[in-house]
């Protein structure tokens, strides 16, 4: 890879996956690694200051990469905060990347200001015909019993129920292909990966 | 107990600093980043504390081997760039606040140029005289040295029967049984005729008879070596260059639950080097079962022309085991 390394952390496993298919499909030489959670985020930071790549000075880019939550400002704020404490530049706004010889961005991964990668994948095949019969299916479920979770993490499971790798969440279903690169729902994490 | 060192133009280090250092330290990187360099750079800032020694005329072959003219071939590297007109200086602090400072400066301070404060002389290296400085000193702090070269087992008995002249015998026999709990009784025993037979140390480990230690584990003899240095030469730092070398990985958490019990029963300060990550995992482990985390993990880094210190704490040694990052 040589001394220009550039680094994407993510929340988890699954956000992980997603981003190391979205990368491979674009053609980033990018390494695409976990935070351990966003709670473990501070010490993340604090800890990956003492990593050889960043003591040497070898990485040229990294980007954290966030799910929005309720909040996508809160959660931006939150990452910004804890970027600068330790001892890493931040970038003024989300979706953009510092103006420093290591540049730092960050991505708050949501749709329409919430939520999280899940929801991005749901939306790019939100628009096919028969993904009404997922919210169908919970509809359903809730009215017959007390039951009414309709996370996005659960729908990513019916949706993939119907498929031949039934068992897949979000992380495994974009490995094997299942969420189409091409539609609008990745343009904006595809612009910002793009830009590392 | 030093708390900081601070190396300018010595060898491969043209300015670096390493803060804080703990009770155990211990030093990893890549190749050529200066590992040695630092222990080296302990010796001469240390050396007085142990006269007898002779450590500073020793320095070309206490960690390394050097052949031909040892002036071209050595001590005129330990100038940074072997441009022998630079300042060595090497600088500790301890934990009483005070501090020394160790100068090589062949062409002196010039007429104006401001001396450091309390300078004094200190003998010489190579063709080099040497100065000290600063409102410290290294009493109390006597350096004991363990390179890869290997051990004499009959010159490790003779150390032994000192560590028994000393009467701390039991308290060696005590540490040790931390590692062996069957250990009895360690003794430096003459086997047949006392001319033609050195003597050699064996282990009563309550079976027929008594075991020479050379039969035991690597982890037992290095360990029985380390202690009966600290015992006799009353050595408080302990400079001990590629801790690994001809250990098996698996006798790394025996060594290190022993060098922590040393630096706790014998106050004495650790600064090894390695370039092992099961050593690194085995200190940590050790560090982690004392009561205080006294462990500085020390990477030295090239960055760019220079050899930068990174100190490594207990929390972010936690988090690159737990994310599998390589941090050697």
């Amino acid at each position: 890879m040589g001394d220009a390394m550039k680094f994407v952390f993510c929340e988890g496993s699954g956000d992980q996956l997603v981003i190391q298919s979205l990368a491979r499909h674009l053609n980033l030489e990018v390494t695409v690694e976990t935070t351990g959670g966003k709670d473990n985020l501070p010490n993340f930071l604090k800890s990956l200051q003492t990593r050889p790549e960043f003591a040497r000075q070898q990485v040229e880019t990294m980007a954290i990469l966030r799910d929005a939550d309720r909040d996508a400002a809160a959660a931006f704020q939150s990452v910004q905060n804890f970027l600068r404490q330790s001892g890493f530049p931040a970038p003024d706004v989300n979706g953009a990347f510092s103006n420093t010889l290591l540049r730092v961005g960050v991505f708050i991964v949501g749709v329409n200001g919430v939520g999280m990668i899940e929801d991005v994948c749901l939306k790019s095949v939100s628009d096919l015909p028969e993904f009404s019969c997922v919210d169908s299916y919970f509809a359903c479920i809730s009215e017959k019993s007390a039951r009414s979770n309709s996370s996005s993490k659960a729908k990513v499971r019916v949706w993939m129920a119907s498929h031949d790798d039934y068992d897949y969440r979000v992380g495994k279903a974009a490995e094997k292909g299942y969420w189409p690169w091409e539609s609008p729902a990745f343009d904006p994490l595809k612009n910002f990966l793009k830009a590392l | 107990m030093l708390t900081s060192l601070h190396i300018n133009n010595f060898r491969g280090l043209r300015d670096l600093k390493i803060e804080p250092l703990k009770r155990v330290n211990l030093i990893t990187g890549q190749n050529n980043t200066g590992k040695t360099g630092v222990l080296e750079a302990l010796v001469l800032l240390l050396s007085e504390a142990a006269p007898n020694q002779n450590l500073r005329n020793q320095l070309p072959n206490l960690f390394r081997t050097v052949g031909g003219d040892y002036h071209e071939n050595y001590w005129k590297w330990l100038f940074f760039g072997k441009d022998v007109s630079k300042h060595i200086e090497i600088k500790g602090s301890f934990d009483n606040a005070k501090e020394l400072q160790f100068h090589v400066k062949p062409n002196g301070w010039r007429a104006g140029e401001q001396q450091p404060a309390q300078l004094r002389h200190s003998g010489q290296i190579g063709n080099s005289p040497c100065f000290l400085s600063g409102n410290g000193d290294s009493a109390g702090l006597k350096p004991a040295v363990f390179s890869t070269h290997p051990s004499n087992p009959t010159q490790d008995a003779v150390d032994y029967q000192r560590v028994v002249l000393k009467r701390r015998k039991k308290q060696v026999e005590k540490l040790l049984r931390e590692i062996e709990p069957r250990l009895e009784a360690v003794e430096a025993l003459r086997i047949g005729d006392q001319n033609s037979s050195p003597s050699l140390i064996y282990a009563d480990l309550g079976l027929s008879e008594m075991i020479p230690v050379t039969q035991l584990g690597q982890g037992f003899n290095r360990l029985l070596d380390i202690y009966s240095e600290i015992v006799v030469e009353d050595a408080k730092v302990l400079l001990i260059d590629e801790i690994e070398n001809g250990l098996h990985h698996s006798v790394m958490p025996v060594i290190w639950k022993g060098l922590f019990l040393a630096a706790k029963e014998f106050d004495v300060q650790i600064f090894a080097t390695t370039h092992s990550w099961e050593c690194i995992l085995a200190a940590d482990e050790a560090a982690r079962a004392g009561e205080k985390y006294d462990l500085a993990l020390i990477r030295l880094d090239r960055v760019k022309e220079d050899i930068k210190a990174t100190v490594i704490d207990e929390k972010s040694l936690s988090t690159a085991k737990e994310l599998q990052w390589e941090m050697r």
